[in-house]
């Protein structure tokens, strides 16, 4: 039946994948596979791109995939596993499994085994296991399986070598299952009428057969006409109704068998008690009476060292000391001198300069506060932390229609909220990833925008923040509960897994936040330049005053703003922190009144996300849906302040 | 989904769905949003035919409990933290896609399974695995307690 059994495809010379459930390690074994730095960042949960590289002893690239609990795939996230999986012509695949959980491991690999390309099973993570006590006779399960199972360590290091070795050799699984008989019947004609796949076109059908989103997509793209991805549709439809059951569950209930039978046979289940101080930690951490103040004690010292250290200390000394008192003034006297042209050296070293503006801004004052934010995170995220942070704040998301995994994009977009908005990968339904997006496009300041607001807020008074702060997230929670109500389907329980709590390794952390930076570079430097030179351009042929003076009524009469901030609201349609900068420069000069200044800043928050993240909405939640998004922002932002300007007038307060 | 319900008057449970309609001599006819009990009559209203009022019982109602099973297997959510039991079955109104995953994190019949935490959340533990599940999927893991 399998058209590429027999055929030898050495995992030496081509493409292997590393498929495995998140949590089980995989972008460290693909580390010490490669020996190169990963080149994108790993949320918990999820890969959240894949990352390739060159191998070390086997293969010629390497692919780390997202983490993927079973097929059928269910997040967005496992989609793209699967969806590689359809696309690539593999010479392999990697399984990498949780020694610790042999059977969840060995449940995937007989999954992986149908695709029929050459497989080896990597039990990672056996220094956990052994701490532990859970033992596995390898060779026993390997001899069940049909295909090589090595225990490897990736943090230490141990068996890789044995890993590289046995994928060498690896060849395809003789492992098959066989299905109930009307399934197996479906499957011979799917084979017959599908397109022809990379890998084993039963693998192929059994995902059509479950539902899998990412494999129907693929026999859409590949098959000659829709017509016939109908007619396959309506057989589905017809066998499922003769089953009565779901085909999926059908098709589950054979693998759980089947591996059911290896688990007694290869003696799996050994009871092993662990205790700790990590065990024990990680217990407190979800208790509310322990969880909470431990979560406070958490965001303080987030706040104490990305807030006080990187947006306070950091930034003065770059960009006062450094940048203000020495490159730019170097800069712009040998700019000047050397272009002779006034214009020119205008676009690079002036008002709205190149360097002036654009570079100082991306080097100097959000570089700082990204990096110390991204060291931060990191912590958390190697520490297991984030998982639990789920738990915790699973019922309060509830009530905007979300649930506790939402928690990790929302930290995330303190950060940086284009990545944020591509992290909500990792939640289940597209509802749940739309409301995520809007809540991050609404009103989560990213590190950037956070530290130059809470310098503005700092020089005012605490009131002045708390009102801040108080406004912001009620109008978040007003727009997610709102938003929960009119979008359609239902919310979905939340269902994460716990891992252990690990102590971060210095390494990996300084690793993942050096991909982060990378990316935030190529991402930001281009974006400040370009908003710097439409600025410019804007400056220079009058379009800048003519913007300022439609948007002054709005800003002046409205909002009650001195007619100068105009120019901070249009600056921040080209990125939001460019605004709260500009604020910046005109509160500096004492140009605001404490009223004026909150006002600006809560209008400020909730104002249009940056280009970069309208396009990274736009890219992952469709045009309409940006389109729809920024519509809704800009109109909110101006109601909100509105109403805070006359509110605080009545009060009294800051006048 | 079958929706179930017990007539005030008489008691006797019935699938709202597939009851038989007794509109055919009744004066005000079908669709009026009533319901009667296929056992004595008696007209009720069923909240779930109404959108106001479904989203109303969703605010304010729990949940109903599901019903202990003839073999004792009771709802997960149900077992006390610290105490264990081992996974009987999962009730048929579990989606799913929750079924699935639970099952490839190890959560099948026979399983031991421990309950680590029932505030806010469940924490459960079967072998290895730590999981962090909300009550409305624990409800649906019937266990035997040991």
């Amino acid at each position: 039946m399998s058209q590429t059994t027999g055929t030898a495809v050495s995992m030496a010379d081509g493409c292997v994948a590393l498929v495995g459930q998140p949590n089980t390690g995989k972008s460290t074994l693909f580390g010490a596979l490669t020996g190169s730095r990963v080149t994108v960042a790993n949320y918990p949960g999820t890969t959240v791109e894949v990352a390739r590289a060159a191998g070390r002893q086997i293969a010629i690239e390497v692919i780390d995939t997202p983490g993927l609990i079973t097929f059928p795939s269910q997040t967005a996230d496992e989609q793209g596993t699967v969806a590689l999986l359809l696309r690539e012509s593999l010479a392999g695949i990697i399984g990498v499994g949780d020694a610790k959980n042999p059977r969840r491991a060995v449940l995937l690999a007989v999954q992986l085994a149908e695709f029929g390309v050459p497989l080896v099973l990597s039990l990672n993570m056996t220094d956990e296991a052994e701490f532990r006590n859970v033992a596995i006779d390898h060779h026993l399960l390997a001899a069940r399986l049909g295909f090589a199972v090595i225990p490897t360590a990736a943090t230490t290091g141990a068996g890789i070598a044995e890993l590289t070795a046995a994928a060498r050799t690896a060849s395809v699984p003789h492992l098959r299952l066989d299905y109930p008989a009307e399934i197996e019947t479906e499957i011979a004609t799917l084979i017959v009428r599908m397109p022809p796949s990379p890998v084993d076109p039963r693998a192929v059908a059994l995902l059509f057969l479950t539902g899998d989103p990412a494999a129907e997509q693929w026999m859409k793209e590949n098959l000659p006409d829709a017509a016939e991805f109908t007619a396959l549709l309506d057989r589905r439809k017809a066998l499922q109704a003769r089953l009565g059951e779901l085909l999926s569950s059908v098709i589950q209930d054979t693998r759980l068998d089947f591996v059911e039978g290896v688990a007694r046979a290869a003696n799996l289940d050994r009871r092993s008690q662990w205790s700790g101080m990590a065990a024990t930690l990680g217990r407190l951490s979800t208790r509310p009476l322990v969880g909470l103040p431990l979560l406070a004690v958490v965001l303080v010292a987030m706040y104490g060292f990305v807030g006080l250290f990187g947006a306070g200390t950091l930034v003065g000394f770059v960009e006062g000391r450094l940048f203000g008192e020495i490159i730019n003034p170097s800069v712009t006297d040998v700019i000047e001198r050397i272009v002779p042209i006034q214009i020119l050296s205008d676009f690079l070293v002036g008002e709205y300069g190149l360097w002036t503006m654009g570079m100082t801004y991306a080097l100097a004052l959000i570089f700082p506060i990204v990096t110390t934010f991204f060291l931060a995170f990191g912590v958390l995220e190697d520490s297991g932390y984030l998982p639990r942070l789920a738990g915790l704040t699973n019922r309060l998301l509830r009530t905007i229609g979300l649930n506790g995994k939402a928690v990790v994009p929302m930290v995330l977009g303190l950060g940086c909220v284009t990545m944020a908005t591509m992290s909500t990968r990792s939640l289940e339904t597209r509802r749940e990833r739309l409301l995520a997006t809007i809540l991050l496009a609404v009103g989560v300041p990213c590190s950037a925008q956070l530290g130059v607001v809470m310098g503005l807020l700092a020089g005012v008074s605490a009131t002045a923040s708390l009102i801040w702060a108080a406004v912001v997230v009620a109008v978040l929670f007003g727009v997610g509960w709102i938003s929960a109500q009119l979008l359609p389907g239902e919310r979905s329980a939340l269902l994460v897994e716990l891992p252990p709590l690990r102590r971060p390794r210095l390494r990996d952390v300084v690793v993942k936040t050096v991909a982060r930076l990378e990316w935030y570079l190529k991402e930001v430097v281009p974006m400040f330049l370009l908003g710097t030179a439409l600025l410019f351009v804007a400056d220079v042929t009058g379009l800048l005053p003519r913007m300022v003076d439609i948007t002054e009524p709005l800003v002046t009469g409205w909002l009650g703003l001195p007619p100068q901030t105009a120019t901070a609201f249009v600056m921040g349609f080209l990125r939001r922190d460019f605004g709260a900068a500009g604020l910046f420069i005109i509160a500096a000069d004492g140009g605001l009144t404490p009223s004026q200044l909150v006002v600006a800043i809560v209008t400020i928050t909730l104002f249009v996300p940056c280009i970069a993240s309208v396009l990274m909405i736009a890219k992952e939640r469709g045009a309409r849906a940006a389109a729809a998004i920024v519509g809704m922002v800009f109109p909110l932002a101006f109601t909100v302040g509105g109403l805070l300007s006359r509110i605080l007038a009545q009060l009294g307060w800051g006048q | 989904m079958t929706r179930l319900l017990n007539c005030p008057l008489c008691g006797h449970q019935f699938d709202v769905d597939t009851a038989t309609p007794l509109c055919a001599g009744c004066s005000i006819g079908p669709g009026c949003g009533l319901t009667c009990c296929p056992n004595c009559g008696h007209s009720t209203i069923d909240v779930h035919s109404s959108p106001v009022a479904h989203w109303l019982a969703k605010k304010l109602l729990r949940p109903r409990e599901p019903t202990p099973t003839p073999n004792g297997a009771i709802p997960l959510a149900d077992l006390p933290s610290g105490s264990s039991g081992s996974v009987d079955r999962f009730d048929l109104r579990i989606t799913p896609d929750h079924r699935q995953r639970l099952q490839a994190l190890g959560i099948t019949p026979g399983r031991r399974i421990e309950v680590v935490q029932q505030s806010m959340v469940t924490i459960l533990r079967v072998d290895q695995t730590e999981l962090a599940v909300e009550r409305d999927v624990t409800r649906w893991i019937l266990v035997t307690s040991s």
